[in-house]
C-alpha cells in the first residue's frame, strides 16, 4: 500500500507552492481585492500589467497551460467583441482618425477607451480564473465548512461539478449510440443540432433517476447523520503573515479607490 | 447484533395502487446470512428498503403494521443513526461512488468521517477494508475512472469500513460483467466468515445456495417460503413462486423421478459432486 500516500492524511495538505498552498479563504480574498481594484481604475496601464502578473503567477504555479487555454480564448472574445462596439459607439466629437479598412474609418480614442475596458473585464475576469484554476473546489468547500458552512451545500457544490463531467459523458455515450445507429451526429451546426436535442430526453431521466440513487447510496454512507464530522484531509488554517498579505490586498485596493477620488476631491474642494 | 422483527407489515408506494409489501411477519435473527429471492416485482428491493428506513423516511406511501429494529420501531428511527447500525449496497455501481471525493481512499472513509470517527482510527479501518478487499492497488485512483465491478468493489469497502452490525445486499451483481461478478462473490465470501447479519438479495441462485444460511421467497409482495437453504432450495415448488432453483437441485429431482434418487436433494455442486462420487463408489447406479 502507499505509505507516503496514507501518511499525506495525518499531516496539512501541502503542494510546495507558496501561492497554492495559501489558505483558499485568503487567495480567494486577495483575488477579490485585485479584481475590484482594476474595476475601479479601468484603465489599460494598470490592467493589461496587472493580466501579465495573473500570467506569470499561473507559470510559477504550474497552472499556465490550463490558465492560458481559457484566459486566451476569453482575451480573443472580448478584444474583438469591445474593440468593434467601442468603434461603433464613438465616431462623433472630438476624435482622431487613425486608419481606414474597407471604408471604415477607425479612431484613436475608441481603440484607448477600447482597452480601458478590455483591461478591466480581462483583469478582473483573468485574477477569478486564476483564483479558480489554482484552487481545487474540494479545498475551497473545506474552508467554507471551517467557517461554517453546512455540510450539505458543500457537497451540493462539489456534486453538481461532477454531474457536469457525468451527464458531458453521458451525452457523448448517447451521442455514440445514435451514431452507431447510422443517425447523422457530425456535420453542420444544424446536422448536429438535430442529433443532439433527441437526446436531452434521456439525459434529463437518467439524471433524476441518478439523483435518487445517489440521495440513497449518501444516505448509506451515513451523510445525513447528526454528528460532528471528521476531516480526513486537512488544510492549514491561515497563518498571520497570509493574513497580513490579505490585509495588504485590500490596503492596494483602498489604494486605488483613493488615487481615483483624488483629483475630484481636490475639485471638490477648489 | 442486528435483530429486525416485522409483524404484518403492508406497504404501499405513493401513488400506486397495488400493495408492494402484503401482510409480511417474519424475524431476521442476528449472525445469520439470508438469502432473499424471487420474481421481479415479488418485493425483494421494497423489504430491503423497509428494513433500511428509506420507507417510511424517504419514500412515504402507505405502511401498515410493525417493523422493529434493535427494539425501536422503524419510524422512530432517525435514518443517518440508522445507517450507522445498517449498511446498504445496491445494484448501479455508478450511483454509489460520491463522486465528491478525489481518491479511492477517501471515497472509502467518506462514510466513517461523516460519523464523526477519528481521524487516526478512520485510516486504519479504511487500510484494514482496502486489504480485506483486494483494493490496495486502488487507493490512489480517481474514483469515477474504475470500471464498473472495481466501483462496486469501492461501493462494499465504504460501507463495510463503517462496521455496521447489519448489512443489505442488493442484487450487486446485475449490472456487473462476469469479471466483477467474481470479484463481488469474493467479498460475499469474506462476509459470510463474519459475524454480521446479512440480507443478499440475488437472481444468481448458485451463489445463494452456497452462502445462506435461510432462504425467503418473496411473490407479489408476500413471502411464499421461508426457511433453512437446504429445505427451501431443495423444494421444486418455489419453482411455482417464480423462483429457480440451482441446476444440481433440479438434477437431483430428475435423478429421483428416474427412480434413482441420491441420499439428498444437492443444492450446491461439491453437495452434488460428492454425492455422485459415494453412488459410483457405493456401486449404484
Amino acid at each position: 500500500m502507499d505509505t507516503g500516500f496514507i501518511n499525506s492524511f495525518r499531516e496539512y495538505q501541502k503542494a510546495g507552492n507558496l501561492w497554492i498552498d495559501l489558505n483558499p479563504l485568503t487567495k480567494l480574498s486577495v483575488c477579490f481585492a485585485l479584481a475590484f481594484s482594476t474595476l475601479v481604475m479601468r484603465d489599460y496601464r494598470y490592467g493589461i500589467p496587472l493580466c501579465l502578473v495573473l500570467c506569470l503567477v499561473a507559470a510559477l504555479t504550474g497552472k499556465f497551460k490550463e490558465f492560458i487555454t481559457l484566459f486566451g480564448r476569453l482575451c480573443l472574445i472580448i478584444i474583438i467583441f469591445v474593440t468593434f462596439i467601442r468603434q461603433i459607439g464613438m465616431r462623433t466629437g472630438n476624435v482622431t482618425p487613425l486608419i481606414s479598412i474597407f471604408g471604415w474609418q477607425w479612431y484613436l480614442e475608441s481603440f484607448i477607451r477600447g482597452w480601458d475596458t478590455i483591461s478591466f473585464i480581462l483583469g478582473f475576469s483573468g485574477t477569478l480564473l486564476l483564483f479558480f484554476t489554482t484552487t481545487p473546489m474540494r479545498d475551497l468547500m473545506y474552508a467554507f465548512e471551517q467557517k461554517g458552512v453546512s455540510h450539505e451545500t458543500s457537497f451540493i457544490m462539489l456534486a453538481s461539478m461532477q454531474n457536469i463531467v457525468d451527464l458531458k459523458k453521458a451525452s457523448v455515450t448517447i451521442l455514440e449510440s445514435q451514431k452507431s445507429r447510422g443517425i447523422e451526429t457530425d456535420g453542420n451546426i444544424l446536422v448536429r443540432a438535430k442529433a443532439f436535442f433527441p437526446t436531452l430526453g434521456p439525459l434529463i431521466l437518467a439524471a433524476i433517476a441518478s439523483t435518487e440513487q445517489k440521495a440513497i447510496a449518501m444516505d448509506a454512507r451515513a451523510f445525513s447523520v447528526q454528528r460532528k464530522h471528521t476531516f480526513l484531509r486537512e488544510l492549514a488554517p491561515a497563518t498571520q503573515s497570509e493574513k497580513i498579505f490579505s490585509m495588504a490586498a485590500w490596503v492596494w485596493l483602498a489604494g486605488t479607490i483613493v488615487y481615483k477620488l483624488y483629483p475630484f476631491v481636490l475639485k471638490l474642494l477648489a | 447484533m442486528a435483530k429486525i422483527e416485522l409483524k404484518n407489515v403492508t406497504y404501499k408506494y405513493p401513488f400506486t395502487r397495488d400493495f408492494a409489501l402484503k401482510d409480511i411477519t417474519y424475524t431476521f435473527n442476528p449472525g445469520k446470512f439470508y438469502g432473499i429471492i424471487g420474481e421481479n416485482g415479488g418485493g425483494k428491493t421494497t423489504l430491503c428498503n423497509l428494513i433500511r428506513g428509506l420507507i417510511p423516511h424517504f419514500y412515504k406511501g402507505k405502511l401498515k403494521g410493525d417493523a422493529i429494529v434493535n427494539g425501536i420501531d422503524i419510524r422512530d428511527w432517525d435514518l443517518g443513526e440508522l445507517s450507522a447500525q445498517i449498511g446498504y449496497v445496491f445494484e448501479n455501481p455508478f450511483t454509489q461512488i460520491s463522486g465528491i471525493k478525489p481518491t479511492v481512499f477517501e471515497e472509502v472513509a467518506m462514510g466513517l468521517e461523516n460519523l464523526g470517527v477519528p481521524k487516526e482510527e478512520i485510516i486504519e479501518k479504511v487500510m484494514n477494508v482496502c486489504k480485506l478487499l483486494k483494493i490496495e492497488e486502488l487507493i490512489t485512483n480517481n474514483p469515477n475512472e474504475l470500471s464498473g465491478g472495481q466501483r462496486q468493489r469501492v461501493a462494499f469497502a465504504s460501507i463495510i469500513s463503517m462496521d455496521t452490525e447489519m448489512l443489505i445486499i442488493d442484487e450487486p451483481t446485475s449490472q456487473l460483467d462476469p469479471e466483477g461478478t467474481e470479484d463481488v462473490f469474493e467479498i460475499i465470501k469474506t462476509l459470510k466468515r463474519s459475524d454480521k447479519t446479512i440480507l443478499l438479495v440475488e437472481h444468481k441462485i448458485d451463489m445463494i445456495a452456497e452462502y445462506c444460511d435461510e432462504i425467503i421467497v418473496m411473490k407479489e409482495g408476500g413471502i411464499a417460503f421461508a426457511g433453512p437453504t437446504h429445505e427451501i432450495l431443495g423444494n421444486a415448488q418455489i419453482m411455482e413462486a417464480g423462483a429457480m432453483m440451482p441446476q444440481v437441485a433440479i438434477f437431483g429431482h430428475e435423478m429421483q423421478k428416474a427412480g434413482k434418487p441420491l441420499a439428498v436433494i444437492p443444492i450446491t455442486l461439491s453437495e452434488a459432486t460428492a454425492q455422485v462420487k459415494k453412488r459410483r463408489e457405493d456401486n449404484v447406479h
